[in-house]
């Protein structure tokens, strides 16, 4: 499991992250992601009491009160390698590599969709940002 | 860490442990916004403003808001300064949630053993959750607590309306005398 974020704030544009294989024996059978984007703010000036002031762009308070939406996906995969593109800095992703498919129902209730499996089974991944401004945790 | 450890170690004692303690990212308040911008207007423009004059909760004063949204300060003749401040200064929406989650990892890296996460500030209540949403750095958090071992949350106020009103109600709770 990896935690990923589009290099650094202020990025524009999609964002590919690749994931190479890194030859760690056993490799994986099934892959996951699930994506973390900002929903729209709530009505923050009824929910919060607060004064609109005609003539200022209030998009920055706005991020204040961005939800969190998230959003399950398989990762497409390219011989042994992962792609994820990320959009921007507006985007969080958390691709999840399962050994065997034993793992799945461990995994199914917060790893999002997870594939079935792969028919073939390439290396764990390890990081590395390609093309990518991407930061691994 | 490791250097630490070898000389609290020579010195006859045990290895530290490196403890993050309840932390949060903070947030920038009405109230220092005002500070700055006040405090910016002589060096700049050679003005004099009366903090009084400017109403935080009536939002009418469009360069103090212009300000607090921007950072930009403009003066008598148009001329518009950008200073490092305002809220597009500071990391709000994912971009909390990433400063969250640098901070956990690179202490992780140090060897940390244990670290806490606190969902409100002194300054707005409920910037994690509160009684209406949940934000998107308390969706990180969330994430983060499902698949990190060992990882877990404490809470979850958004979850149960009455326990959010309690958090919220206690952070803006008048201040009485000590």
């Amino acid at each position: 499991m990896i935690f990923l974020m589009a290099g650094d704030p202020g990025t524009e544009g999609p964002v590919p992250a690749v994931l190479d294989t890194g030859g760690i024996a056993g490799g994986f059978a099934h892959v996951g992601a699930e994506s973390l984007t900002a929903g729209l703010a709530p009505d923050r000036r009824t929910g919060y009491g607060m004064p609109d002031t005609p003539g200022v762009d209030e998009s920055p308070e706005a991020r204040l009160y961005e939800t969190g939406l998230r959003q399950a996906l398989v990762p497409q995969i390219s011989e042994d390698t992962l792609w994820l593109t990320l959009t921007g800095d507006r985007q969080g992703n958390r691709p999840v590599m399962a050994r065997t498919s034993a793992a799945i129902p461990v995994l199914a209730d917060w790893a999002g969709a997870v594939s079935g499996p792969l028919g073939c089974s390439p290396a764990l991944p390890v990081f590395s940002d390609g093309t990518a401004g991407a930061d691994l945790f | 860490m490791a250097a630490w450890a070898d000389a609290v170690e020579a010195a006859g004692g045990s290895a530290p442990t490196l403890v993050l303690s309840a932390w949060t990212v903070d947030s920038l308040t009405r109230s220092e916004a005002l500070d700055r911008f006040v405090a910016a207007q002589a060096p700049l423009f050679g003005l004099e403003i009366d903090p009084g004059s400017i109403g935080l909760d009536a939002r009418g004063d469009v360069a103090f808001e212009t300000f607090w949204q921007s950072g930009i300060v403009t003066g008598p003749d148009g001329q518009a300064v950008a200073l490092d401040a305002g809220l597009a200064a500071r990391d709000y929406g994912l971009a909390r949630a990433r400063l969250m989650l640098e901070t956990l990892a690179s202490r992780a890296e140090l060897g940390r053993e244990r670290g806490a996460v606190c969902g409100i500030d002194m300054g707005h209540a409920g910037h994690l959750t509160d009684r209406f949403e949940t934000f998107i750095a308390a969706a990180m958090m969330r994430m983060m607590s499902e698949s990190l071992t060992g990882t877990r949350r404490v809470s979850a106020p958004a979850d149960e309306a009455a326990e959010a009103e309690t958090v919220q109600s206690m952070s803006s709770r008048p201040r009485t005398g000590s």
